[in-house]
């Protein structure tokens, strides 16, 4: 493995002496940089009560260029498209060195409380976000329910 | 190095194919868009010209299992092809034969795998006679999740 | 305009052709020297710093007489929307104390050696380093901000170079993204987009006018292309055309397999036959058999008229339609002009090659007839001459393809005959090596000359019709 810098040493030790609340962060056996996550909905959101799969690498560049994040769990929302895919503008132009995972992921969750129906990166749902906002979060509920509820109840150990 | 993990290193990929211009001879994207372990992958090769598969558009397979980029993807054409490296009954590449691609490294990717079956087409022991244009390999895919 | 002069297209004696347009060519000496006239012109009346002047006038995209309005109208206001302070400080490298913490590599303490911007955001060196080198790296330059979260100040010009001193070749780079970004800002420039070009050019046609007055431009390396879309010469057909083509050709490239490449059969013996001429007289090297590839029909049936096979005949094609499909004939009337438009553009590369092969025969003519270099130019301006009106003949069809039939597409169709007529026997006379028992080399001369000149006649001709045409709105396009 290469030399792991300074940084990444001590936002991992930063993770786990002083956890997120509501996001767990797990290493992934023999890539230092890669890492499982689990975020909770954030609450008075169509996600709130579930608990949302993410996987995070960071590049070699990092922290120069931005983490590179994807949800694992099926998402409905305006902005994350079929393959967990996220739009978001501080993973994008607006990165900033200074940002750190723990600020990526608070952003996320942000993200889910607050879509952006204008900046779609899943065209289909902005649409219905758009056009019947009540139908678009009754679905988000729906599969929240589905995919990010009822899969931990069945099987803890399951992948959602 | 640091090692890129499958999924994001299939992602990059993924981005590459769909940025990519129709200039090309070849393109490539997801069998199914839903597919989050983006394990199904489609492509279409242009048989270039002066060549036996001129004129004609090859319909290639590939599936990138969890061992991805470490092991290299499994190959069929779905199209038919007459070609000395492609399983004349099930259409599946033997990448061991294939010039560029008997030794996979991980730092192959897709679409070179769709380059090397391109160059392959290009070669003196592949001027052979050609199986009916648009027929396509009627048979069920080994471990695939949904057969063609 | 500064008093810059444009250069004369074709030198100064000769008088500006309707379809030709004024622009003129920098190097990127030239650039530099003009963004710093630019700002020494606005330095005094600004009363600013150089660095603050220059990021202002970047900022709002070298609109000079803007920014000088909104400058005056409200000082304090625009150098805040911009983020900008009136006098920024010198950029300095500062030792470290015991409260400073780098927020990008989390070294601390009085070890480190840090830098800020009037934000007062500390970041160490090392990392300010490896931060502007790796935007330098992406293209940036100017847009370069505090590596802060959110922080809006520009990093400024001045401590970037401060910052990469120590690193020349990354320096360098850094200023040419500073030009880049000067040509990419301006409306009125462009980068020549031959691959390895360094010229940028500079046009003032106003943009409402491209559609009419295609804004062909020619770089100093040679390049010819189109100002507004950036796509090589393709002149006649506008803009909008072009890009309905190509799109056009694009999509029916991947559905459809009829693109004959570069070879055909014999009609008579089938034998493989390649086109290695630019000229469409072809002769079977198996069965001897004479056609024109365009239409495949004897050679001998076209006599001097050959040209017919240029027209899409509505008249003829009518039975035709009758009997098959509407999409088939639709299909029919796009090969006849995509055929056309791509024998064309097989041929000008052909002629391009035919220029190196001139360019062999001009030494072996000035060998064996002792002529002087000067006087054997003749065959290379006739070979400059047919790539020019092939460029022009391929994107004729274009125009012909979407022109509504009619009087005037008649006469424009004429037009194009008579254009194609003269070309391709220009190409035959010049593609033909001097043989003994051929004429003198001073009647082969004349000969091309004389052809050339009368070439050159229908190609004007035929450019200015067009553009007059579409000047006056007489061209009748419908699309798909």
């Amino acid at each position: 493995m290469a030399d792991v810098p300074k940084r990444i040493l001590k936002e991992i030790e930063r993770l786990n002496r002083d956890p997120v609340p509501g996001i767990e962060v797990n290493t992934i056996e023999d890539n230092i940089r890669y890492f499982n996550v689990i975020m909770c909905g954030p609450s008075k959101s169509p996600y709130e009560g579930g608990r949302f799969k993410l996987e995070l690498f960071l590049p070699e560049e990092y922290p120069m260029s931005p983490p590179k994040v994807r949800f694992l769990t099926k998402m409905y929302h305006p902005n994350i498209d079929k393959l967990g895919r996220i739009c978001l503008d501080i993973l994008k132009d607006k990165w900033s060195p200074a940002l750190q995972i723990r600020t990526v992921l608070l952003s996320i969750q942000a993200l889910l409380s607050a879509p952006n129906p204008d900046d779609p990166l899943a065209n289909d749902v902005a649409d219905q976000w758009k056009t019947d906002e009540k139908l678009a979060i009754q679905t988000a509920t729906e599969w929240t329910q589905k995919y990010a509820i009822e899969v931990w109840a069945k099987n803890p150990e399951v992948k959602p | 190095m640091v090692e890129v993990p499958r999924n994001f290193r299939l992602l990059e990929e993924l981005e590459q194919g769909e940025k990519a211009t129709s200039a090309g001879y070849c393109s490539y994207g997801l069998a199914d868009l839903e597919d989050s372990l983006m394990y199904n992958w489609t492509a279409l090769i242009l048989g270039p010209l002066n060549t036996p598969f001129e004129n004609r558009l090859y319909q290639v397979l590939l599936r990138c299992d969890e061992n991805y980029p470490k092991v290299a993807p499994k190959v069929w054409f779905i199209t038919q092809i007459n070609m000395p490296g492609v399983n004349q009954k099930t259409g599946e590449v033997d990448l061991s034969t294939i010039e560029y691609m008997n030794k996979w490294k991980p730092s192959y990717t897709i679409h070179m795998v769709l380059e090397a079956l391109s160059e392959k087409m290009t070669r003196k022991e592949s001027r052979l006679p050609q199986p009916d244009k648009n027929s396509t390999y009627k048979v069920i895919r080994p471990d695939s999740k949904k057969p063609e | 305009m500064d008093g810059d002069e444009f250069e004369p297209i074709l030198g100064s004696l000769q008088k500006k052709k309707p379809w030709e347009v004024d622009f003129k060519v920098y190097d990127p000496h030239d650039l530099l020297v003009k963004q710093e006239a630019i700002v020494d012109r606005l330095q005094s009346p600004l009363a600013l710093s150089r660095e603050t002047t220059t990021l202002l006038l970047r900022c709002c995209f070298w609109k000079e007489e803007s920014l000088l309005e909104s400058f005056l109208l409200d000082r304090d206001g625009t150098l805040a929307k911009v983020g900008l302070p009136e006098h920024p400080p010198r950029p300095k490298f500062e030792a470290g104390d015991e409260s400073f913490m780098c927020e990008i590599c989390y070294c601390d303490g009085a070890d480190e050696t840090y830098l800020a911007l009037w934000c007062g955001h500390r970041f160490c060196r090392d990392c300010y380093r490896a931060y502007v080198s790796g935007k330098v790296h992406e293209g940036e330059s100017w847009r370069i901000r505090c590596p802060a979260v959110k922080c809006r100040t520009l990093l400024g010009l001045e401590p970037a170079r401060f910052i990469l001193a120590d690193d020349k070749a990354m320096l360098n780079r850094y200023e040419e993204n500073l030009t880049r970004s000067f040509v990419n800002d301006l409306p009125t420039f462009s980068w020549c987009p031959a691959p390895n070009c360094e010229y940028a050019i500079e046009c003032q046609v106003p943009r409402s006018t491209w559609e009419t007055t295609i804004p062909t431009v020619h770089c100093r390396c040679g390049k010819a292309f189109c100002f507004s879309c950036k796509h090589d010469d393709h002149i006649p057909a506008p803009c909008s055309l072009v890009s309905m083509w190509m799109q056009k050709c694009k999509d029916d490239s991947e559905t459809s397999n009829w693109i004959k490449a570069n070879t055909k059969e014999c009609v008579k013996c089938k034998s493989t036959i390649e086109k290695n001429g630019g000229c469409n007289h072809m002769v079977c090297r198996e069965c001897h058999h004479e056609f024109c590839w365009v239409c495949m029909g004897p050679w001998a049936e076209h006599g001097q008229s050959y040209y017919n096979c240029n027209r899409f005949d509505e008249d003829s094609s009518k039975n035709a339609r009758d009997s098959v499909s509407k999409s088939r004939a639709m299909l029919e009337r796009y090969l006849h002009y995509f055929t056309r438009y791509n024998n064309h553009e097989q041929s000008a590369k052909l002629a391009r090659r035919l220029l190196a092969a001139t360019e062999k025969n001009m030494d072996q003519i000035q060998r064996d007839h002792t002529l002087s270099w000067i006087e054997v130019q003749f065959l290379s301006e006739a070979v400059d001459v047919l790539s020019l009106c092939r460029s022009t003949l391929k994107w004729s069809y274009v125009l012909g393809y979407y022109m509504k039939s009619g009087n005037q597409k008649t006469i424009f169709e004429n037009n194009q005959s008579d254009l194609e007529m003269a070309t391709e026997l220009l190409n035959e006379l010049v593609e033909n090596p001097i043989t003994e028992d051929g004429p003198s080399i001073e009647e082969f001369k004349r000969m091309v000359i004389d052809k050339s000149t009368y070439v050159k006649t229908r190609w004007e001709t035929i450019l200015a019709d067009i553009t007059a045409g579409l000047q006056e709105n007489r061209w009748q396009f419908e699309s798909e």
